[in-house]
């Protein structure tokens, strides 16, 4: 990759092509992220104060995160994507060195290593690397028009590998699991013969046996992802998160308890609330209607980014959008299943609502992706 | 791909749904119950007052000391602190905070004033929570009436469990947020809802007549050796009932207490002849007998078998309807009642209330027990006339007497004459309609037969009260015995009832006592009757007829200012 090949619009384009922008997705993914803002702020303002800290803490540092968002959405959808093309070889080196070397220097919270730690801020490899891997796929299978052969399948399968067992290992089994999932809806879009179709998914299911067996995964992990199943059997330490977290958005009701006001969020009976658990507040806050208003905003979101896809100009654009979607699609599933019990609990966050720096990154960066495609459509 | 993310979103909502509308109703109530906790603010208990406005029970405000020895670090430094202000010994307090318990009661009447200086001295794992006690200023006067309020504040026996919802007011409570530790959380107090005190009842006992009716019979069951015995007073114009005790006798150390139980409305026993005023009441009221009818008395009464006889044997002998009354004689009777007929006697036996309910509610009063006429054996006409075969309660004999008093007609009793608001407002209760059972003339007749058994001529001249004259009926019954079937051998019930004056009448009492020595109605049950009346009447100021007696009156104490009856 070199800056020259990056191929800049000119101005009198660029202001044709501002023009064309999904005012919509822009719209919606601003307004998710302001909930989102204020949410984060609920979540944690009076835990704060409890502990003598600012209120306002997490409050600013998620706002920071959002107009950094916004700025790195922006630039995305500027540029044309096809310098994906070029970039993809350096940004897989690169998230995979990145993710070696967690092991050497990276931050541990909460029993894992997944933060880089730079000044006052926590870099998380993981939250990129699933967008280095649509980047990676997507420019690979982009040039098998064709169709995907056997060899491409392997050569990608054991190249993504790489960086899903890095995650996996952090542990950060959450961001294994959008990894995987992202791959194999990425792939089954590129075109898998229907000869492999199976074995792709049998493959997966065997990769998933084989973390379990081999000890990859921790007794704990496997407990936690299946309490969901038994809510009422499970032991109080896997099943407290849950139970918590259904009573809050129980508790919220038609119109909610009210922002701030949320006795189960705001006395911090639901852990976690202001990341993983960020739809608990919102459930118990908001109540069905807030909740539902902003599943209904994520929604919006996940149908402008898939119709990127289905205008977009090419394949490298239509996969990239595919990978944006699955990525956001599946972790407001995911996210917002697991908090409501129907899911298994994995720490994959809400899009735009959850606080953390590198995830609010990541999904404005997938938008950007995804409106640099819808602005270069056929 | 559409679809599925369409059916992914539908999932979500529909969770959403299921968690926040209807259904989820369980999942909100789990969420309140684990950040919310409810403190109850305990509501005063109403007082119980006599009819003069005097205290009988009442609630005074405690505190409840209960410590936590799982917390405590030093048992013997906060024993030896607390000790003094509980009042009790160092090391007994040392042993009670070092047991292995999470929750030891240490106190729970105490001075709120103490508790006060407890919490002050802010040792570790000691808890102080309000709460009340019950105090009865009179001792236990009356206590078979009041009842009990047991531990949790209830009313659990007497007028205490009859009045319970009034007595008790309504508790307050208030919801306080609680963090996920436990710890309530300052100013997240709310109140849901006020507590309301409780009402105070006050009743139609006459203390000072209810102290010198339990005094009364407790000397004539300590006398006599009565396993127990009833006595009371009423007010038949109104139906008040003044007096109302019930003494048991302890076997063994001859000890005369307060009955567990109000045994005026839960004992049922066979009255004998007492119960004779039923028949007489139904003869005169039908022009049967006039006093002077004369019914030839036989020295024996064969009726289907069974030979009837009177209590002490005499040959054959004619005797006036009021002589059979005075010497109570059962042939007398039965042949009276026999011309009456079963069906005229059954009738008289429920219009006089006798196997019904005397509308006061005590808790365990009993309706007794009457059988219907259709089962009556064939020497029923025998024995139902003279107090067998039938089970009633004092209070329904007195019901009796007091109706023959108020000139035929009948008002329930009551012992509730007012509702004290907690503001002290009084509101008084509606005293009961009465309904005539008998004739005016024929209740006067059977008034004036009745006095010749309080005379040197009837059974009981120990009835008499000094200036007044008495009318009344005595009784001696045997009890039976449930294992054979028949009598228990030398076992009686003695029962002497009456009114007095006896032209007038403004009192009526009845006076009943479990096998006592001796045996009869007229010696240890009429003497008591006596006493009483004497307090009684000159109490409440009764003026003797004139010319029923030259005798002064005996001095009663503390009565210079006698409350006027029925004022209530």
């Amino acid at each position: 990759m070199s800056i020259s090949t990056l191929s800049f619009e000119r101005p009198a384009e660029g202001r044709e092509l501002a023009a064309r922008v999904d005012i919509v997705l822009v719209l919606t993914t601003l307004v998710l992220a302001a909930v989102g803002v204020v949410m984060v702020y609920s979540a944690t303002r009076d835990h704060q104060v409890a502990l003598g800290l600012s209120s306002h803490y997490y409050l600013y540092r998620q706002a920071l995160f959002v107009v950094l968002g916004t700025v790195v959405m922006v630039a995305l959808t500027a540029i044309d994507y096809h310098w994906i093309e070029h970039a993809a070889t350096v940004l897989y080196v690169a998230i995979v060195l990145a993710l070696v070397a967690m092991f050497a220097i990276g931050h541990s919270a909460l029993g894992a290593t997944r933060w880089i730690n730079l000044g006052p801020f926590q870099f998380q490899p993981s939250a990129f690397a699933v967008l280095a891997e649509i980047a990676v796929v997507a420019a690979f299978c982009a040039r098998r028009t064709e169709g995907l052969e056997r060899g491409d399948i392997v050569k990608i399968l054991i190249a993504q590998a790489v960086p899903i067992v890095l995650v996996v290992k952090q542990p950060d089994l959450g961001s294994g699991i959008v990894l995987g999932v992202v791959l194999l809806v990425m792939l089954i879009m590129a075109g898998v013969p229907n000869r492999y179709m199976l074995l792709l998914l049998a493959l997966a299911a065997l990769a998933a046996f084989g973390m379990i067996h081999f000890g990859l995964l921790k007794h704990y992990q496997i407990q936690r992802l299946t309490s969901f199943l038994h809510q009422n059997t499970g032991s109080q330490s896997t099943t407290y998160n849950l139970h918590q977290s259904v009573a809050a958005i129980g508790s919220g009701g038609m119109f909610g308890t009210g922002l701030f006001k949320g006795l189960q969020t705001n006395l911090a009976f639901v852990p976690e609330q202001q990341t993983d658990f960020i739809f608990s507040a919102v459930g118990e806050q908001l109540g069905f209607v807030g909740s539902a208003a902003v599943l209904v905003l994520e929604g919006i979101i996940c149908w402008r980014v898939l119709r990127s896809a289905q205008v977009a100009r090419d394949n490298l654009g239509r996969l990239l959008s595919i990978g944006a979607f699955t990525l956001i699609a599946f972790s407001v599933f995911e996210n917002a299943g697991m908090t409501m019990g129907i899911m298994p609990i994995a720490g994959i966050p809400l899009p735009f609502l959850s606080y953390g720096g590198s995830a609010t990154l990541a999904f404005f960066a997938a938008v950007g992706l995804a409106l640099s495609v819808q602005l270069r459509q056929r | 791909m559409r679809g599925v993310v369409l059916l992914c979103f539908c999932a979500l909502v529909l969770r959403l749904v299921q968690l926040q509308s209807g259904p989820g109703q369980a999942y909100r109530a789990l969420g309140t119950a684990e950040t919310t906790v409810t403190q109850v603010d305990p509501a005063s208990r109403g007082s119980i007052y006599d009819r003069n406005g005097a205290v009988l029970a009442m609630s005074r405000p405690v505190d409840v000391l209960v410590a936590d020895p799982m917390i405590i670090t030093d048992p013997r430094g906060e024993a030896a602190v607390l000790a003094p202000l509980l009042g009790m010994s160092s090391a007994a307090l040392t042993a009670m905070l070092s047991q292995r318990s999470g929750y030891v009661i240490l106190d729970r009447t105490l001075d709120p004033a103490v508790g006060s200086t407890i919490a002050a001295l802010g040792l570790r794992g000691l808890n102080l929570t309000p709460g009340e006690e019950r105090v009865d200023p009179a001792g236990t006067l009356a206590s078979p009436v009041l009842g009990i309020v047991n531990a949790a504040d209830q009313g659990a026996a007497g007028l205490e469990y009859q009045y319970q919802d009034l007595l008790a007011g309504r508790a307050g409570s208030a919801v306080e947020a609680v963090a996920p530790s436990g710890v309530p959380i300052a100013g997240t107090v709310r109140t849901t809802a006020a507590a309301r005190p409780g009402t105070g009842v006050e009743l139609t006992i006459d203390e000072p007549l209810q102290f010198v009716t339990e005094q009364a019979l407790s000397a004539g069951i300590a006398s006599s050796h009565a396993v127990n015995g009833i006595a009371e007073v009423m007010d038949p114009r109104t139906g008040d009932i003044l007096a109302m005790a019930s003494m048991v006798r302890d076997p063994t150390t001859g000890a005369v207490t307060e009955a567990p139980q109000n045994l005026a409305v839960t004992q049922v026993y066979e009255p004998g002849s007492v119960f004779k005023l039923v028949t007489f009441s139904a003869a005169l009221q039908d022009g049967i007998i006039t006093p002077d009818t004369v019914v030839d008395v036989p020295s024996a009464l064969p009726i289907d078998g069974a030979v009837f006889h009177d209590a002490e044997a005499h040959p054959a002998e004619p005797l006036t309807a009021t002589q059979i009354l005075a010497q109570s004689s059962n042939m007398g009777t039965i042949l009276i009642a026999q011309q009456l007929g079963a069906q005229r006697l059954a009738a008289q036996i429920h219009l006089l209330g006798f196997g019904q309910p005397t509308g006061l509610g005590f808790p365990g009063a009993s309706p007794g027990l009457v059988k219907p006429v259709s089962q009556w054996s064939p020497t029923a006409i025998g024995s139902t006339p003279i107090g067998q075969d039938t089970g009633v309660t004092a209070q329904q004999l007195l019901d009796m007497f007091s109706m023959v008093a108020n000139g035929g007609v009948a008002v329930p009793p009551r012992l509730v004459a007012a509702t004290v608001a907690p503001g002290g407002a009084v509101r008084r209760l509606p005293r009961h309609a009465g309904h005539r059972v008998v004739a005016a003339s024929a209740a006067a007749t059977l008034a004036q037969m009745m006095e010749s058994v309080a005379t040197p001529a009837g059974t009981a001249p120990a009835a008499a009260v000094p200036g007044y004259t008495v009318a009344g009926k005595t009784g001696t019954s045997q009890i039976p015995d449930p294992a054979t079937g028949g009598y228990t051998p030398n076992a009686f019930w003695a029962t002497f009832a009456g009114f007095a004056p006896a032209q007038a009448p403004a009192l009526a009492c009845i006076v009943v006592m479990t096998q006592p020595q001796p045996i009869y109605g007229g010696s240890v049950s009429a003497p008591v009757f006596s006493q009483i009346m004497r307090y009684a009447l000159h109490r409440y100021g009764i003026p003797a007829p004139p010319g029923s007696g030259t005798q002064p009156l005996p001095p009663t104490p503390g009565s210079q200012q006698p409350p006027t009856i029925g004022a209530g």
